[in-house]
């Protein structure tokens, strides 16, 4: 009967995760979908997949101007990196994993902001691997974006998942969180601490 | 007795007479309407952070920074509708586009014009002079620091500028790289180099 319980609330639980964007300002986050509600999802074979970098309630009202984080994507032998895009003109002046990216023109604020895309190709065959996505600090630069009116003011952005070493996307794996092995409760209580962050203890 | 008095007396009136209307070094001036230390943003595309929104060292609102130049001639009259193009800003490393750093107008019936835009990269920390006709006149300015992304002074911001950047980012601290003056290379620095990125003299 526990066990049941249990498992209706984490169903829950997984339901209202992917249902809402992350609510608190300034989060960034990987996303199956631009308007940032999809963090779990799914590459199937041979077909390409676009992930979102996104933005969510940004707090600065100017817009951004350039952003900075570190993208760890899992590394897999079935899983091919396409193509990166951006939203506009812009140059990268960190080398991947790292991104430190100034745009030409500032992208105007918006509840979410796509600051990019990745293309992914995956090779693999039932039974597929779970590949879990996280963000994470740059050594020389905390993540963070410039304000779209003046790049001199730098806002520090805070991973959806609650921590960086939380993944804030996971691509094959089981959306009903608990049921990944890898996935414990810890990591599911940051998870669940994004999205609703007055419950968390 | 009487005569030399006289020819002195009118040799005077000529003389001022021969000074009115032409600039004199001495009688000039010129001076920036804030005491603070500031940073000027400036790019070869002109369109840096002006000097009437120059940036205080160490942060906070923009500041006034525009330079005030005072053209008399050798009686101390105002020169009236003195070019613009005869007179301009000047200092050790700073490289102008052509025509790059003129005053915005020319004089007024007082004498007096200003600069706010500049045209030019490079850095150049202090020592700005403005000249007329080519000649220094005197005048005191604040620390002004003008930092461009064109970092490396060609009067282009291209790839060269940005691997600069880059280098200072991961590297060593390069003063030049910092274009907001606080004291570190990180995203703003990034960012206000690539919005001026490809920009050229006009």
């Amino acid at each position: 009967m526990r066990h049941m319980i249990l498992s209706i609330l984490v169903l829950m639980l997984a339901g209202s995760i992917s249902a809402q964007v992350d609510p608190d300002p300034d989060g960034i986050g990987l996303y199956f979908d631009a308007d940032a509600t999809e963090w779990c999802g799914t590459f199937p074979y041979g077909s390409v997949a676009t992930m979102y970098l996104c933005l969510t309630h940004p707090s600065s009202p100017n817009g951004i101007s350039g952003w900075a984080c570190s993208i760890d994507i899992p590394i897999s032998p079935t899983l091919i990196r396409l193509s990166d895009g951006f939203p506009t003109s812009n140059r990268n002046i960190a080398a991947d994993p790292d991104y430190i990216i100034g745009f030409m023109e500032p992208i105007p604020a918006s509840d979410v902001i796509v600051l990019m895309t990745l293309q992914f190709m995956s090779l693999d065959t039932s039974p597929q691997i779970p590949l879990y996505f996280r963000l994470d600090n740059i050594d020389i630069q905390d993540a963070c974006y410039a304000d779209g009116a003046d790049p001199r003011i730098l806002i520090p952005m805070h991973p959806s998942s609650g921590g960086w070493i939380s993944p804030v996307a996971i691509a094959n794996g089981d959306c009903d969180v608990i049921a990944n092995e890898p996935y414990t409760w810890g990591e599911l209580k940051a998870l669940y601490g994004s999205s609703n962050r007055e419950v968390t203890p | 007795m009487r005569r030399h008095l006289c020819t002195l007396a009118i040799l005077a009136a000529l003389t001022c007479t021969a000074t009115a209307g032409i600039p004199d070094l001495g009688m000039s001036d010129w001076s920036c309407r804030t005491d603070q230390d500031v940073t000027i943003l400036i790019c070869p595309a002109g369109d840096g952070i002006p000097l009437d929104a120059a940036w205080p060292v160490g942060g906070g609102d923009p500041v006034d920074a525009t330079i005030d130049v005072w053209v008399r001639d050798g009686n101390g009259t105002p020169v009236a509708y003195f070019p613009f193009e005869d007179i301009w800003l000047d200092g050790p490393h700073l490289y102008l586009c052509p025509g790059g750093s003129v005053a915005e107008e020319s004089t007024d019936p007082q004498g007096h014009t200003y600069f706010r835009t500049l045209f030019a990269g490079g850095t150049a920390f202090g020592d700005q002079t403005v000249r007329i006709n080519g000649d220094a006149i005197s005048g005191h300015v604040p620390n002004m620091r003008l930092v461009s992304p064109d970092v490396h002074p060609d009067l282009v911001v291209n790839v060269t500028d940005l691997v600069i950047m880059a280098q200072s980012l991961y590297g060593s601290y390069n003063t030049a790289a910092d274009l907001d003056s606080d004291g570190q290379i990180n995203l703003t620095d990034v960012v206000l180099l690539i919005q001026h990125y490809n920009h050229t003299c006009p």
